[in-house]
């Protein structure tokens, strides 16, 4: 049978221990996510939204269930597969950009390129026109510490680009950045949506930015309460 | 195949090392805190081993240099008795391996210096100085005054010039003590004033204070001996191989000749200052494992505070093994840079301690034979020192990078 979905949990549940007490994150979520949408998980703080982001994108493992990416199980893989498979299929953007301060803006996009051994000088020429095309051309040699917020944003989302990832997964991408920003890093992921075809899966709790994509799930007390 | 792998390896090697650095010398690492403090540890250790191992070095080069210029590689002596054929000796050790490169013949006896009053016993040694050249490097440990030197000359050494307070020009009284041959124990006095040519630093402390040179055939003319002469000097064209060369040359020359090289001569000293720089290296290299540590838990800090840095790596695809690859290769940019910087240091003090050598004694001459150490710096103490630091710190590393490579990706992004 054909594989129509892209990347899948299947009755994913994360229980924390805090304090001696089992604390349940995630309850059984299940869900598809197709090749070319774009998803949102809505939901008041402590939703289990992010819980969930960080479980498809292979960066926590679920207590119980499986994720799979089309058709195969992420659940059962290495550490150095997963570490391979998140470089080559999913590109990450955070809250908080998680720049590394010691690299210059063009040196942290090609990173992950020089970490699949990539050629430095394709990588580097690949970082260049990505941050040229996010409008960073004159930022290229300049530190985080010497970039605004935006382009801060901006320089984490050519990061999160430079492998061509089938899925990108961001967690609250404009929740550190003012509304004029904020509002220019939407419209970026749109855009990007839009001219790669890229698959997006973004937690946010703004109502109006989650209003844009195709398809949101509304998350409360770890549990996917509508679709 | 093969070289497109090695390529890949060594382009991601490079890469690692590249991140490696940028991740260690940072602001933080560089003026804050505990860490550069720990790392001024490790180039003192370094410094300390470096500075150590140049003074034992240059103690052993010093005093086989001198042994080496001034009484050859070998000696050949006859047991009890003065040699009289020339060359049938001389033929003999020549052609006895073609390693032997030249030889000169000398005598000596010991003899009394009277001068200004004062009277002191030296040894008085005749060298035939048209063949020294080759054979002894006399000229190379002139103070002042001129190498060559001619009937009732003499060359004398810098403790003796200062005992007298002799100058090159000054004349000096010296007497022997001859045996009457017909009266078994009397003996008659024989003495004559030379005139001090030069004053050399013979190397070695009781040499400077006791050893007279003269041509050959003023000593012979002295002692009354004739052309007879106690022995020959014998050179070699690899010092090194004086040891195995001298034995061999013994059981070629049979019982009646006495072979000696300059190794076996100073055995004791030479094998006494082989086993104290062992000592002395583990002692000393102490201090780099105790820094090395020190770097150790400075890293745990430093991986604490790279916990963000960590997660985010391993979002973009760095493996666990990728991770503890780059808190290792640190270890290996502490310990390189560590030893840079220690060689510098070491250095500087070895200088030090060569300057201070010139404004005061600091070594016993009575003691330790020399009175000033050459200090000398070999390539394979450095590469020793080097090898020996890596490993520590590699293995210093080797667990905060281990702790640092399983860290959750999860955990660390909360870290902000």
């Amino acid at each position: 049978m054909e594989n129509t979905y892209l990347i899948k949990g299947e009755g994913l549940s994360k229980t924390f221990n805090t304090g001696g007490q089992d604390v349940k994150v995630l309850d059984s979520v299940s869900l598809e996510i197709k090749q070319g949408e774009a998803v949102c998980f809505l939901g008041s703080s402590g939703a289990g939204k992010s819980t969930l982001l960080q479980i498809l994108g292979t960066l926590d493992h679920p207590t119980q269930g499986e994720v799979y990416f089309e058709g195969e199980s992420l659940t059962q893989m290495s550490d150095k597969d997963l570490a391979r498979f998140r470089n080559e299929k999913m590109g990450f953007v955070f809250q908080f950009h998680h720049l590394i301060h010691e690299l210059t803006a063009l040196e942290n996009v090609y990173l992950p390129a020089l970490l699949a051994d990539q050629n430095k000088e394709e990588a580097i020429e690949k970082a260049e026109q990505l941050l040229t095309h996010l409008g960073l051309a004159d930022r290229l040699n300049h530190y985080p510490n010497q970039l605004s917020g935006g382009e801060l944003q901006r320089v984490s989302i050519a990061r999160a680009l430079v492998r061509n990832p089938r899925i990108l997964l961001a967690d609250e991408p404009t929740g550190n950045l003012d509304s004029e920003n904020s509002r220019k890093i939407q419209e970026l992921f749109f855009e990007l949506h839009k001219q790669l075809g890229l698959t997006l899966v973004v937690v946010t709790h703004d109502l109006q930015f989650a209003e844009r994509f195709s398809k949101i799930y509304r998350m409360k007390d770890g549990c996917l309460t509508s679709n | 195949m093969r070289l497109i792998n090695l390529k890949s390896k060594l382009s991601k090697l490079k890469f690692q090392f590249w991140l490696a650095g940028k991740l260690l010398f940072n602001k933080q690492m560089l003026y804050g805190g505990s860490a550069p403090l720990s790392f001024l540890g490790l180039v003192l250790g370094v410094a300390a081993l470096v500075t150590s191992m140049s003074v034992m070095r240059g103690f052993e080069s010093s005093l086989s240099r001198a042994m080496i210029d001034v009484t050859a590689d070998i000696q050949v002596v006859k047991k009890g008795r003065l040699i009289e054929d020339d060359q049938t000796l001389n033929e003999k050790i020549i052609n006895f391996d073609s390693r032997i490169f030249k030889t000169t013949r000398f005598s000596y006896t010991e003899a009394v210096a009277a001068s200004k009053g004062q009277v002191s016993g030296v040894l008085l040694q005749g060298l035939d100085f048209d063949q020294i050249e080759g054979v002894l490097n006399i000229q190379k440990r002139l103070i002042s005054g001129d190498h060559k030197i001619g009937p009732d000359e003499i060359a004398i050494g810098q403790g003796l010039a200062r005992k007298f307070n002799l100058k090159v020009t000054d004349e000096i009284y010296l007497a022997v003590l001859l045996p009457t041959p017909f009266e078994g124990e009397s003996f008659k006095r024989q003495a004559q004033v030379f005139k001090v040519k030069s004053i050399i630093d013979f190397g070695k402390n009781d040499w400077n204070e006791r050893l007279v040179l003269t041509p050959l055939k003023s000593l012979q003319t002295l002692t009354q001996i004739g052309e007879r002469y106690t022995g020959l000097f014998v050179k070699i064209k690899n010092s090194q191989e004086a040891r195995e060369l001298s034995a061999n040359l013994a059981d070629h020359l049979g019982p009646q000749y006495a072979v000696m090289n300059w190794y076996d001569v100073n055995k004791n000293l030479f094998e006494a200052v082989k086993i104290e720089s062992v000592v002395i290296f583990f002692v000393v290299f102490l201090i780099v494992i105790v820094a090395a540590f020190n770097i150790s838990s400075t890293l745990y800090v430093l991986i604490r505070r790279r916990y963000r840095d960590i997660a985010v790596l391993k979002a973009l695809g760095a493996s666990a093994k990728n991770i503890q690859q780059l808190f290792v290769l640190q270890g290996f940019w502490i310990a390189t840079v560590g030893c840079f910087l220690g060689f510098i240091l070491g250095f500087l003090l070895s200088r030090g301690f060569m300057y201070l050598q010139l404004i005061s004694p600091v070594i016993s001459g009575s003691v330790y034979k020399i009175d000033r150490i050459d200090v000398q710096m070999s390539f394979i103490d450095l590469f020793i020192i080097f090898m020996t630091t890596l490993i520590t710190c590699l293995i210093a590393t080797y667990s905060p990078a281990r702790k640092g490579s399983l860290l959750s990706v999860v955990e660390g992004l909360r870290r902000d």
